[in-house]
């Protein structure tokens, strides 16, 4: 058990971590409520199972990772629409319309340089950089050696840099051709 | 092996840029009333949960869900079952069997691991009770996610203790789909031909996904990232204008990248800016007519509230 919490105790405590590690993994704003949905029917159904051998959140995490996986192998062709009803999605009452789109701008940047790395590496990466979990914890909610998750850590690393670097290039290009355009 | 630093942290290595893009990842809250609509909606699908204080509001749409299981026949039967959740096939056969069957269903399958992915390709059409549900007597409840609580629930049948009593299935005439040893076989087997395969994926998920869905899914996917970058570095240009004052100088940047990027990725974003930009250039007439349109497509955009107040 895990420690004696009822499903809905996990729930009320959990439900943030398991929002904020599906949109992490990818997971559309426009899907994220059907795929928590799904991960807490499957805890539901697998509380019982968990003997607290390891975290809750890292067990959790095992199943947000899962169902982001299916998702995103069931879901890659609406790919792109999805980005687009993404754009519907919260309600804050005291964003202005600049600083709420300044926002979602930036984070859009984000979610194309992490889309384009592969789901395992995305992980790890979002887990030590953002969700700052300790590499076993991450070696334990993935499943995989400590070495295999900081090796996963480098290759992402170098992924986002390289993209990153790929978009300021052509940012600037972009402004170079402009400039001279308007000369 | 020691732990590298995190990129965030100071001494890290990480270019300033790298820290920049990386911090927006961190706030990444779900909106207010998320947490109570997935909870209702799993409610719906779920049997009584027994967490004790709260018993009555968490038995009402699951009690709800095994009446319409029951009462229902036939082709109606299966829809309704739909609507609760996993179990699929089985979860059908106990639609006909009985309320408590249902139950069995749900709960055998729910040690099954290899469930786990059938279970993923349900779900969807699972969120969509309110429309799935075609007979109306029984179970006004999963009707009404929001306002689940209603009385009587407890009369329903159904604790979870009973789901494992394997009876019910062998009334059925069936192999005990409640036996968690069978469960990963005839579940996945049955689900994805009775009802998922036909595509709840492709439904649009009311009007979010409908109003975007013309816009951008048609542009090569190559050029998405230029596209974006175009968009983004043009609504900067826009909002930087807009707030030192210089509302046309907004408004034509915004319909230049309209001409560029017609729909695009941040089309919400931009379309709220001219908003605001032709209500402080004066045009208030066409502010609020397109304030108007805008709502009225994107009701639930982030930038409603800010919207209204044009539309007024």
């Amino acid at each position: 058990m895990t420690g004696g919490s009822t499903f809905k105790e996990v729930y009320g405590e959990q439900f943030r971590f398991v929002w904020r590690s599906l949109r992490r993994l990818g997971v559309r704003e426009s899907d994220v409520a059907d795929a928590a949905q799904d991960v807490f029917l499957v805890v539901h159904r697998r509380l019982d199972e968990f003997e607290g051998r390891s975290k809750v959140s890292t067990w959790l995490y095992g199943i947000c990772y899962r169902v982001a996986r299916d998702r995103r192998r069931l879901a890659h062709v609406r790919h792109h629409v999805d980005d687009e009803a993404a754009v519907a999605e919260r309600a804050d009452e005291h964003a202005d319309v600049a600083a709420e789109a300044e926002r979602r701008q930036g984070f859009a940047l984000l979610e194309t340089i992490l889309d384009e790395m592969p789901l395992e590496q995305r992980a790890v990466f979002t887990l030590f950089e953002l969700e700052t979990m300790g590499g076993d914890e991450i070696a334990a909610a993935l499943e995989i050696p400590l070495g295999t998750v900081y090796s996963r850590l480098r290759v992402a690393r170098d992924h986002f840099r390289k993209a990153l670097t790929r978009l300021q290039a052509r940012e600037r290009f972009r402004e170079e051709a402009r400039a001279g355009g308007e000369r | 092996m020691s732990a590298p630093k995190r990129w965030l942290e100071e001494g890290s290595g990480a270019t300033s840029g790298e820290r920049d893009l990386l911090r927006r990842g961190l706030t990444q809250e779900p909106p207010p009333e998320a947490k109570d609509a997935v909870w209702s909606a799993l409610l719906a699908q779920l049997p009584p949960i027994p967490s004790g204080g709260s018993g009555g509001e968490s038995a009402a749409p699951s009690a709800g869900g095994a009446q319409a299981a029951a009462g229902a026949k036939a082709a109606a039967g299966a829809k309704a079952v739909s609507t609760a959740g996993v179990g699929g096939g089985s979860a059908t056969l106990a639609g006909a069997a009985g309320g408590g069957l249902l139950k069995s269903a749900l709960l055998g399958a729910g040690s099954a691991v290899a469930l786990i992915a059938s279970y993923t390709v349900v779900a969807p059409l699972v969120s969509t009770e309110p429309r799935a549900i075609p007979t109306s007597s029984a179970h006004s409840a999963p009707d009404n996610p929001g306002g689940a609580a209603t009385s009587g629930a407890r009369s329903a049948p159904g604790i979870p203790g009973e789901a494992t009593t394997p009876v019910a299935p062998e009334l059925a005439g069936l192999p005990a789909t409640a036996d968690s040893s069978r469960a990963p076989i005839a579940a996945p087997s049955a689900e994805p031909r009775d009802r998922a395969a036909p595509g709840p994926f492709h439904e649009p998920k009311g009007a979010l996904a409908s109003s975007a869905s013309t816009r951008g899914s048609t542009a090569p996917a190559m050029d998405r990232e230029t596209r974006l970058l175009e968009e983004s570095r043009r609504l900067t240009e826009a909002r930087d204008a807009l707030r030192r004052g210089d509302s046309a100088g907004a408004l034509s940047t915004l319909s230049e990248l309209q001409r560029a990027v017609p729909g695009g990725i941040l089309g919400q974003e931009r379309e709220a800016l001219a908003i605001e930009a032709l209500a402080k250039s004066g045009r208030s007439s066409e502010a609020q007519a397109r304030a108007r349109a805008f709502l009225q497509a994107n009701p639930e955009s982030p930038h409603a509230t800010r919207v209204e107040v044009f539309a007024r």
